[in-house]
């Protein structure tokens, strides 16, 4: 079981670092001149591990994808924003996943944790940068949120709704 | 499936759009007071001051000693003729209260708000 376990958290670190990758064919710096903003899709991954495994395996998973793909093509900032967009989406959904299923879905679950991470590349910005004038970019990162988070709350559900067959036939 | 959608998924939908609109809001009535200017100083006399908004596009020359940029809400010592070049050497001044000097031309580039507080209390 702790083979299972610790294999899975490995899989899911690689999915979020090529999540990572295909993020960078979206030049988000182009429209949000922060260097380093992501849009987020690793977030799914976060989704999915929260629901399939515990909220610790799910910071380790974060903690590994962040490092890792900051290692591989990142910065200091990119790993700075990457670091606490990531931990606040992670918080976020943690907290959201305990009233799932009686006062919302996994969408509104995933939208949240979208907006919390933008919200937290934000704060990292404004430190890193020591400007509040990054801020200026939060309106439009969290009306972003919103679709994305729709998206990858529907994927991690569709995927999930698989693995229940799958193991259902197992 | 865990998709289907509640009413608590709208809920948080419109609390992000709320805060992106109320952000947005409280930025545009932030904006008023939030006015940048570049000062260029040239042996202790004004010579130039320049209101810096998003669209703020300039060069200023010194009689080619020191060559100014002002870019957006941002001003640099793009070159200078001085020795030590550390006016240059500052980089981007983004921020009331920053300055570029170059002390052997007697040059300074400063940032001030619209008050000036700022400096008050650097100083
Ligand atoms: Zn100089």
């Amino acid at each position: 079981m702790k083979a299972k376990k610790i294999t899975l958290c490995g899989l899911l670190t690689a999915l979020a670092i090529v999540l990572s990758l295909v993020e960078r064919l979206f030049p988000l710096d182009a429209v949000v001149p922060v260097p380093g903003a992501k849009l987020g899709l690793a977030n799914v991954v976060t989704l999915f591990a929260l629901t399939r495994l515990t909220p610790r395996d799910a910071f380790v998973v974060v903690l590994c994808r962040v490092s890792i793909s900051s290692l591989l093509m990142g910065s200091v900032t990119s790993f700075l924003f990457s670091l606490l967009g990531g931990l606040l989406a992670l918080a976020v959904m943690c907290a959201l996943l305990h009233v799932e299923g009686r006062f919302c879905s996994l969408l509104g679950v995933s939208v949240a944790g979208a907006a919390a991470h933008n919200i937290g590349q934000v704060i990292a910005a404004v430190v890193w940068m020591q400007t509040g004038a990054v801020v200026a970019y939060l309106p439009l990162l969290l009306a972003l949120s919103v679709p994305l988070g729709l998206v990858t709350g529907l994927t991690c559900a569709i995927v999930l709704q698989h693995m229940k067959k799958i193991e259902f036939g197992a | 499936m865990r998709s289907r959608i509640k009413w608590g998924d709208l809920v948080i939908i419109a609390a992000v759009l709320l805060l992106a609109a109320g952000v947005a809001a409280a930025l545009a009535l932030g904006q008023g007071g939030g006015q940048l200017y570049a000062e260029v100083w040239r042996e202790d006399t004004l010579v130039e001051r320049v209101q810096l908004t998003g669209e703020t596009d300039r060069t200023i020359d010194l009689d080619g000693h020191n060559v100014i940029v002002l870019a957006g809400r941002t001003a640099r010592m793009q070159s200078a003729d001085c020795r030590d070049q550390v006016c240059v050497r500052t980089g981007t001044l983004t921020r009331a209260g920053q300055a570029a000097v170059c002390l052997p031309n007697r040059v300074v580039l400063k940032l001030v708000g619209d008050t000036g507080e700022i400096d008050a209390i650097v100083s």
